[in-house]
């Protein structure tokens, strides 16, 4: 079986699952739109500062096919342009968690003794602390932005990534490659970044998958509680919050936004679930 | 003598993503009353599997089993699951390779063992219990039972576990034991032991065995008759005697031609080629590639043909008369 | 003449697992010369596995000395000592990192050690892959696409890559099938001849290292109790654990039969358990006198031939070894 084949069976298996196939569907119309945002939202201008008080509180129509908030914007342009803020805060925040947690949980389980007690005991401090008091607590030094609101929840997250490669660079660390490359003379360094990293690969997307809808989710409800990017700028989060005043009236405003977390979240979960079987057969 | 197990036909295919994967191709083996019976091949040779589809342990998705295992009258692929679980564990029950993983590290040895004895012995009180017990293990040459009864399982030797094992699969006086590669996890000198105690035991017990090992020499020593497998298929079997001192299947010759012997300090002789695909159909003698008998005619259908005890499947059997 | 290969004096290695105390190996002393073969046998537990770490660098000895080509190894190995000794491992599933290909796991040793240029790297893997049986459109494919024989043969290959003096060989056939093994076997004989390799060839197995060593050191729970010439030992075991192993050997005919030594597999003996004093098999042994409990044996015999065993067993009788010769003869004719 030739390692083209091996990949191809991954693949079959992946599309067996008709759940991640549905999750890959929504995850890239999600990403279509926030990449080409400008084009596809119907009023692109929305997403700014614009006053329509005419068509204020205007529920879906076909004009406005998830209605208008309360000055009038369009709320499925406001949505894309959501999609856009929250991919991109998904993106960084895991991006900087895994570099760290990576590195931190590979050190402490390769590199072992005292190294390992340090860096793990540091790691279970921050795994005590719930997320969300955690994040809000870094957010309370600094006044309210996208950027702190990114660098808190990397803050909240990277324990979990370090959790993950510590446990599976334990259970490999004295597997008979490792002790080849060792005997061989490899660095630390190389046996850690050559060898047992593109093992912990598989592991590492399936997770990042998975943590991508929960840290969406985390962002919205940071903006819900105020503390993440300020108006105007269109926030999933922010707008489920704001809506929350009007409802039950104007319940547009919250559940159409929520909806669009929801989907996110759920395409990111789906597909992580079709990860797990793709890598598995992936040699 | 009368035949406790007969295995007739089998034939096994599992339905994977790239296609049917065939796995046993038509096994027939029977297994008659006090007699040990071994099952000789290398790995994929379909050995484990096979022991697995008589036990009825294979898993139900994907699966195509045919042919019929007969144990004492009721055949168990057509019997009814739960009238399987009842006989196997009673009449029929099992040893496997590695005893640590077969025994559990929570429960202390005497609990496993009592699960054990009251599926087939329900009647015995905790007194009788504790004496049928007690026997058994020294039956298997345990000169303190008491104290192994008290342990865990990681707190004893392989060896130990071992025999701890064979006591708990022979307590019910079982008909048949099937022994997966019994004592292949062990050090040798530990495994030879161990097989001289089953071997005793199955003798005194009047249990048959179908014994399931990669390794020659071990048949050698404890079966009373031998089939060899190669992919999927029986192709020869004899009884220990006659196989070793006769054997006639090219892959038989070639797989004895490749241990290496005390009596000489030449290297063994490999095999060349390798196992065939088991996604690949195979027209005839699967052998044929690897033989240097071969012709254009083992690619027809090859039966077992009877010498005597000896069944060979096999069509150049004149070149060795 | 020039010094062995490679000679371990004297090394013990103690662990120290919570307040407990394990002497994996204790006053071990071995040498292998150029080019020839030393099996080390034993079961678990006979501390060769550490011993291989010892002498591959992995662990460093509690005492004793470990010295290659004349030159003693202390501390951080240098990279020139290092690529003097190759390593095969006994599971061929884990020895190659699933994630890389067969031309990287190759390539690894070039690679640390910084030989060649892209290009040569790449000749050279492909020669070693002929060198071993393989062909250069391996390199890309991964260690999943092979089978056991084929990704030792990658092991081996690996293993020469720095064109080593001395390869440790620890348990290399045992996870395979015995035609395998035989094609496996083959290879190391032809492979140590063209390049006139050292092997220290760690196994269980007896009846590979009859065919396979010219000389054998027996260990048992971490201490060398028998060593000698495979002839010497094989036909006439000393120390009784040898016995024991060469009675347990599954041996497939009559004439094989005719050079096991005999055991009283009957006989009562405590079985579990390991003293702490004096020979560490007389739990296992039936022939255990008084002195066996007092006191480790020191080595006795002489040249190729030494045992620690107080009551060895009697030197095999000039009629066994003829009986054993007409056997052959007879098995030839």
């Amino acid at each position: 079986m030739s390692q083209s084949s091996a990949r191809w069976r991954g693949w079959r298996r992946f599309a067996r699952n008709k759940l991640s196939v549905l999750g890959a569907v929504l995850i890239a119309i999600v990403f279509f739109c926030a990449i080409f945002a400008p084009y596809v939202a119907p009023y692109p201008e929305h997403a700014g500062v614009v006053v329509n008080f005419l068509d204020a509180n205007q529920p879906p129509s076909a004009k406005y096919w998830l209605g208008t908030d309360t000055v009038g914007r369009d709320v499925l342009s406001r949505i894309i342009f959501g999609f856009r803020n929250s991919l991109m805060l998904g993106a960084v925040v895991i991006a900087i968690s895994i570099t760290i947690g990576t590195a931190i949980g590979m050190a402490a389980a390769y590199l072992g003794g005292k190294t390992e007690l340090v860096l793990m005991r540091i790691t279970d401090i921050f795994l005590a602390i719930p997320s969300l008091v955690l994040a809000m607590a870094i957010l309370g030094l600094a006044k309210p932005s996208q950027l702190y609101a990114m660098i808190a929840m990397a803050t909240v997250w990277w324990p979990w990534h370090a959790r993950l490669v510590y446990g599976i660079v334990r259970s490999l660390k004295y597997e008979g490659f490792v002790v080849a490359a060792e005997v061989v003379g490899a660095s630390p360094l190389r046996v850690m970044f050559s060898e047992l990293l593109p093992n912990c690969a598989p592991n590492l997307f399936t997770k990042a998958s998975l943590d991508m809808g929960f840290v969406i989710l985390l962002g919205a409800s940071l903006s819900f509680l105020g503390m993440g990017a300020p108006p105007p700028t269109p926030d999933l989060g922010t707008m489920v919050s704001e809506g929350a005043q009007y409802l039950p009236d104007i319940w547009w405003l919250s559940v159409m936004a929520g909806m669009g977390i929801f989907i996110v979240v759920l395409g990111f979960n789906l597909v992580a679930d079709g990860l797990r079987d793709l890598f598995d057969i992936v040699g | 003598m009368k035949e406790i197990l007969t295995v007739k036909d089998l034939d096994l295919t599992f339905d994977t993503l790239d296609g049917p994967v065939n796995v046993l191709r038509g096994v027939s083996l029977s297994v008659r009353e006090h007699e040990r019976v071994a099952l000789v091949g290398e790995s994929g040779s379909g050995k484990s599997v096979t022991a697995r589809a008589i036990l009825g342990l294979l898993p139900e998705r994907n699966r195509r089993l045919n042919g019929s295992v007969v144990f004492e009258g009721s055949d168990l692929v057509t019997e009814r699951p739960s009238r399987l679980r009842e006989r196997r564990g009673r009449d029929m029950t099992m040893i496997f390779q590695d005893p640590m993983a077969a025994l559990n590290p929570v429960y202390t040895i005497r609990n496993q063992f009592l699960a054990v004895l009251s599926r087939s012995h329900p009647e015995l009180n905790a007194k009788q219990a504790e004496a049928r017990m007690s026997d058994a293990l020294r039956d298997v040459s345990i000169i303190d039972p008491t104290r192994v009864l008290d342990s865990y399982s990681f707190q004893l030797s392989g060896g130990l576990n071992q025999r701890v094992m064979i006591a708990m699969g022979l307590i019910s006086r079982p008909r048949l034991l099937i022994a997966d590669e019994p004592g292949t996890a062990l050090d040798v000198t530990v495994q030879q032991q161990t097989l001289l105690i089953m071997k005793r035991l199955s003798e005194s017990y009047g249990t048959s065995i179908l014994f399931i090992s990669h390794n020659l020499g071990v048949v050698r020593q404890f079966a009373d008759r031998v089939c060899v497998m190669y992919s999927g298929r029986i192709v020869e079997e004899a009884t220990t005697a006659e196989l070793f001192a006769n054997p006639r299947h090219p892959y038989t010759r070639a797989l004895l031609a490749s241990v290496p012997r005390l009596s000489s300090d030449e290297l063994p002789e490999p095999i060349e080629g390798s196992v065939p695909d088991p996604r690949e159909p195979i027209k005839g003698c699967p052998f044929k590639p690897r033989c240097a008998l071969a012709t254009d005619d083992c690619l027809q259908p090859i039966p077992l043909r009877e010498f005597g005890t000896q069944r060979v499947a096999c069509i150049h059997q004149e070149e060795f008369a | 003449m020039s010094p062995p290969l490679l000679k371990v004096t004297k090394a013990n290695k103690v662990f120290h697992v919570g307040s407990a105390t394990v002497h994996a190996v204790t006053d071990i002393s071995l040498t292998v010369n150029k080019g020839e073969t030393v099996a080390v046998v034993g079961e678990s537990g006979s501390g060769k596995t550490t011993l291989a770490n010892l002498i591959l660098g992995i662990e460093i000895p509690t005492s004793g000395e470990v010295e290659l080509a004349g030159e003693q190894l202390k501390g951080r190995r240098s990279k020139t000592v290092r690529r003097k000794i190759g390593l095969v491992q006994q599971n061929p599933y884990s020895t190659l990192n699933p994630r890389k290909s067969i031309g990287q796991a190759i390539g690894l040793p070039l690679d640390v050690h910084g030989i060649g240029s892209r290009a040569e790297r790449r000749r050279r893997i492909g020669e070693l892959l002929e060198k071993v049986g393989l062909n250069a459109g391996h390199r890309d494919r991964r260690p999943l696409a092979l089978s056991g024989g084929q990704r030792q043969r990658v092991a081996i290959a690996r293993a020469l890559t720095t064109n080593p003096d001395l390869l440790v060989l620890d348990e290399p056939t045992s996870s395979l099938d015995v035609s395998v093994q035989a094609h496996i076997l083959r290879l190391l004989r032809d492979l140590q001849q063209e390049f006139d390799l050292a092997y220290l060839f760690i196994t269980h197995d007896l009846g590979v290292v009859r065919v396979i060593a010219s000389r054998v050191v027996v260990m048992y729970r971490g201490r060398v109790v028998e060593e000698g010439s495979v002839a010497a030992i094989f036909r006439s075991p000393r120390h009784r654990y040898t016995q024991l192993l060469l009675a347990s050997i599954p041996t497939v005919s009559e004439e094989d039969d005719a050079f096991k030594p005999d055991w009283p597999w009957d006989a009562d003996v405590k079985g579990d358990g390991d003293p702490a004093e004096g020979c560490p098999f007389r739990s296992r042994c039936p022939f255990a006198v008084e002195r066996c409990g007092q006191e480790f044996p020191d080595m006795r015999g002489s040249g190729d031939h030494r045992y620690a065993c107080f009551n060895p067993r009697p030197e095999t009788s000039e009629a066994i070894v003829n009986l054993q010769a007409e056997k052959l003869e007879r098995k030839k004719a």
